[in-house]
């Protein structure tokens, strides 16, 4: 465990060096000024809040997921194409533990961006409205959960393909992950009356983890009722889920003739 | 003479077919139930109109039906001799002749003297008494008891539960009686957007309401956080992939003893 906390630590350091961090903090900026953006439309309606915390923690969904997919997919290959990873193999490591130490890296480094996003942008909420609103967090909650899930499966693709398949995978199991039926319904089988297609949707959507479930943005923005246990079976879905990607990218990453 | 007559006799049994008047063959591909509609009535379809080359002219999906009365002036009288008979639901297969379609001249892309090859499904027969256009009659014949005041296609009284009207000013109150969280007439909309059959019986019949918007809402409403077996239902799916995690892992193993790969 301690070549896995120490690999990890060691592959932050390589992202604080490539400057990832800017692009959250310029984000932060700019989503403290969302609301007072937002503002400007509200008409003096009291609504405005709503629609800030909606275009808000989308703004924050999309960037985690563009973080998840773009730094995973390319960092076991460009250790592989520049051939560092002999370096670190060569010691006494195990391969599952280079691969635990990559998930955990990028997992850190997405869960303090959105740490980082949330926080500036309720911030910026609280100083419009004169009210901190925690139940924000659990929306962001759910986005980190959907992001790590995404790395993990990014991760277990990249450990065969290149950074642009990868990547293409990731975009490819998020966007099959967040399909609703009611797009399927309607688009296939009611205006297409293409009941293959339809049948092909909902297969691939049961291969692949159901991103939908971690989506708690509505509740949040309407202040809807759920239950409190839903984050917690949520955290065990993505757990399997994560679980089984590290698997399989620790299978595939060792059949692997380095 | 004879010999006369029994030429024209020949030319007139070589000639018959020709002189038949020409008929729409009809394929019954679903049945359908309740009564069956007849000339003058209005009906509301979806077709697919292809040629004999299997090219495409036009469909009509149920999202953007046709509607038409029987028998009218401007519709090809195939297409109400196809219709005729059908009940709702019902499926045909339909193949109307040059005769009684388009006829020998051009139609856009259609050229003249085309078969024309029918795929149509009754959707909804209307009357003159339903004006809100749902497929119920606004009152019934005897004692003006089953309104349907939420246009939903069902009397009100059949909605819901006899305590549970489905009156539409009934639907704007918010409360919660049942202490679920869920204001009530969400809770009777979620539950009837999980029903699956009362969501076919409804987009068959409120066809004038964008379906979409419909969807979107069906969407919104049956997300697994809103209900108190959400957990549940996630624990399920979570159990699936624990079992998934459990049959690549025996495989896994195996690949292991025999050195496929390395850990």
């Amino acid at each position: 465990m301690r070549a896995v906390v120490a690999l990890t630590k060691l592959y932050l350091a390589g992202s604080l060096r490539r400057q990832i961090h800017l692009a959250t903090l310029l984000l932060a900026v700019l989503l403290m000024g969302l609301p007072l953006y937002v503002h400007q439309f509200s008409l003096g309606t009291n609504g405005f809040s709503r629609v800030s915390i909606d275009f808000g923690l989308t703004i924050i969904n999309f960037f985690g997921v563009a973080l998840a997919i773009f730094v995973t997919s390319s960092s076991i290959p460009r250790e592989l194409e520049n051939r560092s990873v002999h370096t670190l193999l060569v010691r006494p490591l195990r391969r599952y533990q280079y691969i635990l130490s990559h998930f955990l890296a990028n997992v850190t480094i997405l869960g303090a961006s959105l740490f980082v996003l949330g926080t500036s942008f309720s911030t910026a909420l609280a100083l419009m409205t004169g009210k901190f609103d925690l139940s924000l967090f659990v929306a962001v909650f759910g986005f980190f959960l959907q992001g790590a899930v995404l790395i993990a499966v990014c991760l277990a693709v990249s450990t065969k393909a290149s950074p642009a398949l990868a990547g293409t995978a990731g975009a490819f199991v998020y966007l099959v992950g967040i399909l609703p039926e009611a797009f399927i319904r309607f688009f296939l089988v009611e205006d297409r009356g293409s009941q293959f297609s339809a049948g092909l949707a909902r297969t691939l959507k049961s291969i692949v983890p159901d991103l939908s479930l971690f989506n708690l943005k509505d509740a949040v923005v309407h202040q809807l009722y759920y239950n409190p246990l839903y984050p917690v079976s949520v955290t065990l879905y993505a757990a399997a889920w994560i679980a089984l990607s590290i698997f399989i990218a620790t299978l595939l990453f060792g059949s692997r003739d380095l | 003479m004879r010999t006369k007559l029994l030429s024209l006799f020949l030319l007139l049994l070589t000639v018959h077919p020709a002189l038949a008047a020409p008929e729409v063959t009809i394929e019954v591909l679903k049945k359908g139930e309740g009564p069956k509609i007849e000339s003058g009535m209005v009906a509301v379809v979806s077709y697919k109109l292809t040629l004999d080359n299997d090219l495409i002219i036009e469909n009509r999906s149920k999202r953007n039906p046709f509607r038409f009365v029987i028998g009218q002036d401007g519709i090809i009288p195939g297409f109400s001799q196809a219709v005729v008979g059908m009940q709702i639901g019902e499926r045909r297969k339909v193949r109307i002749p040059p005769e009684l379609g388009y006829g020998p001249i051009d139609q856009g892309v259609i050229p003249g003297d085309s078969f024309l090859n029918f795929e149509v499904e009754l959707l909804q027969i209307k009357t003159d008494h339903d004006h809100d256009g749902d497929g119920v009659q606004d009152h019934t014949d005897d004692d003006h008891v089953d309104h349907d005041h939420d246009g939903d296609g069902q009397p009100d009284h059949s909605d819901a539960e006899h305590s549970n009207h489905d009156h539409d000013h009934g639907d704007h109150d918010g409360h919660d009686h049942n202490g679920d969280g869920i204001p009530d007439h969400e809770g009777n909309m979620s539950e009837k957007l999980r029903d699956v059959e009362y969501l076919n019986q409804r987009h068959a019949q409120d066809l004038v309401t964008p379906a979409m918007f419909e969807y979107l809402i069906r969407d919104f409403f049956t997300k697994p956080w809103r209900y108190e077996d959400g957990p549940v239902k996630i624990l399920k799916a979570t159990g699936k992939v624990m079992l998934a995690f459990l049959l690549i892992g025996l495989l896994g193993y195996w690949a292991y003893r025999r050195k496929l790969w390395t850990l």
